[in-house]
């Protein structure tokens, strides 16, 4: 009877030791390391668990944006959407006086807060050359990325005497036209980005087009200042010469009375288009913002004309074009149906088009017949263009 | 007999001139246009520009619908004038609306576009949808005919013009005349809109600042409005004083129409607590090149309240970048009242992050 009873304590105390096992046995809290990665500890042990009297919580996932591996627009979802499912001229009406065509920033999300942050980012998998953001909070939104292109980025939170750096994360820009924000400007974009005929690139950051300057704001002179590095103004518009930019006195200002469409054809815009040309031949005018009024017709002309010239495909200069029914211009009020005007640009073509050769050949063609020389067109290509790297 | 005949002759020739005289004046009457060129004030300009009498106007091939003097412009792509009021003297705030009237039956015609500021922004764009008629373009929005307004208050000089689409030449456009229509004597007293408390709380030393406008239907315009405070509510420095005070609201417009609105004021101890700059660090490790993004909160127990970020001297450049070597930054932060708090924060910008 006696070892019946012992056994049945020692039953009881066994039970009481595995009862008691089982509750302590939750997760122990897991340390960060260095790195910022999340290391799982092993199972505490019966040792373990008499010294672990804290009491722990699972831990909170981090939100991360950009995702992981995922791919951004840099445009809204209604101009990445007519991209994805580009047909020329078949853009209907749609600006209704705001502009749609703004650039949409980068919302870069990490989930943790510190005492402040440094946000890393670069176009190379070791981080190196990278912007760098000295921000607080857990979040910052980043303007003016590069479509295109692949960005890796981490962040070194400090905190309390400490600098924690995250893991590399990565993702990467949809390969549109590159929309450009200047506070007051309507219409803007950046002339760079496209793949030309022979495997090269128009270079970013070197001709911007855009409407006018009729609204322009302090910070807008600052952003394409002292941002962009706008140096010339090449105004469009039949102003009156010897004019100053509005962008300051450090910025170049040119004018023409430039011609439009078919008007690239009458001899009396000759001279002007020759001018406004050979902007792009000197080195020392890039960064170079044109503009007429709109940003569309005299604008879109020269566009046009300049793609066509850098061997960029036919499809891409005409997106370029269209981008501009995505903007309220200037606050215009436009009721021209946009692929009525895309006919006309697409006359400028057929104008241009002597033979039946590349629109690039037979652009080059029509611009040394206009006057230009062959040195001054080579020029204008080894100004804008580079090889993809 | 020869003294009549050559007296008539003096007569006929005195009112040949002085008709010619009376006719120049006359189609600026209908069409005050300056002679000279503004490009200050206006992008526009001619060819060509005939005036008629409205005998003339039929031989010249005028469409009909027009009243006495008319003109034709002539021009490419754009063509327009300056228009000068000026010598009128008419207060802007009794003008009721500028109407212009004008014929023009070009298929290609953009806009009739008003300026004055020479095409930089536009105080009118008038879509151009009435060709082959006379049309009577009119400015009626307040705002757009303050614009019009010289430095003395009343209509001035502006530019005014037609734009033409897809590049056209000569392209011809008549003109009948710019007026401007005053509004009749106002006997109406402005609104005052106010949508606060009819009794305000407040302590004393703090801005009083409400949110209240008046506006005049018959001028359609704003007018101040004034604050009229009970005896020594305020002191000598203008700041409102512990106590009951009455504060009456007043608004009178050009016509010497008033009206009032009263409400009750109390003003309490005065608030003395700063606020809290939120915010620990008081030094930054960062890199030379950062882009300086930092979104510094405070909290106050009274107020909304901001903080002020300054850079000592050649910190950040001016990409918004931080140069590299030992800064100061000061967070500043006021309530409403003046209480104030400030920090200094070190900060070190070297030439790597780690």
């Amino acid at each position: 009877m006696k070892n019946v009873i012992l056994r049945m304590i020692a039953a009881a105390l066994a039970a009481a030791s595995v009862f008691a096992f089982c509750a302590c046995g939750a997760q122990q809290p897991v340390p960060q390391t260095e790195t910022g990665t999340e290391s799982k500890k092993e199972e505490p042990t019966m040792e373990d668990k008499t010294e672990n009297v804290t009491e722990t919580q699972a831990p909170v996932p981090v939100a991360i944006y950009p995702e992981e591996g995922s791919v951004v627009s840099l445009l809204n979802g209604q101009m990445t959407e007519w991209l994805k499912n580009y047909k020329k001229g078949k853009l209907d009406k749609i600006c209704d006086y705001t502009e749609k065509c703004e650039p949409v920033p980068v919302c870069f999300s990490w989930g943790e807060d510190a005492d402040y942050t440094h946000l890393l980012i670069s176009e190379k998998a070791d981080m190196s050359d990278p912007l760098i953001f000295l921000c607080t909070g857990d979040a910052l939104e980043v303007e003016d990325l590069l479509p295109g292109t692949e960005y890796f980025w981490q962040t070194v939170r400090s905190a309390g005497g400490e600098k924690i750096r995250s893991d590399v994360h990565s993702f990467k820009t949809l390969q549109t036209p590159r929309t450009v924000y200047i506070p007051g400007v309507s219409n803007v974009r950046d002339l760079g980005g496209k793949i030309t005929s022979s495997g090269q690139r128009v270079k970013y950051g070197m001709a911007y087009r855009g409407a006018d300057f009729a609204h322009l704001t302090e910070e807008g002179i600052k952003k394409a200042v002292d941002i962009l590095g706008i140096k010339t103004e090449l105004d469009l518009r039949n102003r009156i010469a010897n004019g100053k930019s509005p962008l300051g006195d450090g910025v170049k200002y040119i004018s023409v009375t430039a011609p439009y469409y078919g008007l690239i054809a009458d001899q009396s815009y000759k001279e002007a288009l020759l001018t406004e040309l050979r902007v792009f031949a000197d080195p020392d005018n890039y960064p170079v913002y044109f503009h007429c009024s709109l940003g569309r017709d005299r604008t879109g002309t020269l566009a046009f004309l300049l793609l066509a010239l850098l061997g960029v495909k036919p499809d891409d200069i005409f997106t370029d074009y269209e981008i501009s029914f995505f903007s309220d211009m200037g606050g215009y009020i436009d009721t021209t149906a946009p692929s009525y005007m895309v006919q006309q640009l697409d006359a400028t073509r057929t104008l241009v088009s002597s033979s039946v050769k590349k629109l690039e050949e037979n652009t080059r063609a029509y611009l040394i017949r206009l006057g230009m020389t062959e040195e001054e067109i080579d020029a204008i290509r080894a100004n804008l263009l580079e090889d993809v790297r | 007999m020869r003294t009549v005949k050559v007296l008539s002759v003096i007569i006929c020739l005195t009112m040949i001139m002085s008709n010619m005289v009376y006719s120049a004046s006359n189609i600026k009457d209908e069409i005050p246009y300056t002679d000279t060129r503004d490009t200050v004030t206006s992008p526009y300009w001619y060819k060509k520009l005939d005036t008629y009498s409205s005998g003339e106007a039929a031989a010249a091939g005028v469409p009909e619908g027009y009243e006495g003097y008319v003109m034709k412009l002539v021009g490419d792509s754009e063509v327009g004038l300056t228009i000068d009021f000026t010598d009128r003297q008419i207060p802007i705030s009794s003008v009721k609306a500028l109407h212009m009237r004008v014929y023009y039956n070009e298929p290609k015609i953009r806009e009739v576009r008003v300026t004055i500021d020479a095409g930089h922004s536009w105080v009118l764009r008038h879509e151009a949808k009435k060709p082959a008629e006379w049309e009577d373009v009119v400015i009626t929005d307040p705002n757009s005919l303050k614009l019009l307004a010289n430095e003395e208050g009343r209509l001035g000089r502006f530019g005014f013009g037609f734009r033409f689409q897809n590049g056209t030449f000569n392209s011809v456009v008549y003109v009948d005349e710019i007026r401007a229509e005053l509004i009749d004597d106002d006997k109406t007293p402005p609104v005052i809109y106010y949508d606060g408390e009819d009794h305000i709380v407040t302590t004393e030393g703090k801005p009083f600042v409400l949110n209240v406008r008046a506006y005049d239907e018959g001028e359609k315009a704003e007018f101040k409005t004034e604050y009229v405070w009970s005896e020594n509510a305020t002191d000598d420095d203008g700041k409102l004083v512990k106590g009951e005070h009455s504060l009456t609201l007043r608004a009178r417009d050009s016509f010497g129409n008033t009206s009032e609105k009263k409400l009750t004021v109390t003003v309490g101890d005065r608030d003395v607590t700063a606020p809290l700059i939120k915010f620990s660090r008081d030094k930054i490790d960062t890199v030379a090149g950062a882009y300086v993004k930092l979104d510094i909160k405070a909290e106050d127990d009274c107020d909304e309240v901001t903080v002020l970020q300054e850079w000592s001297e050649g910190a950040i450049d001016n990409k918004g970048r931080i140069t590299e070597g030992a800064h100061t930054l000061t967070l500043t932060c006021s309530d409403l009242t003046g209480n104030t708090t400030v920090k200094t924060v070190a900060v070190a910008a070297g030439k790597t992050l780690d």
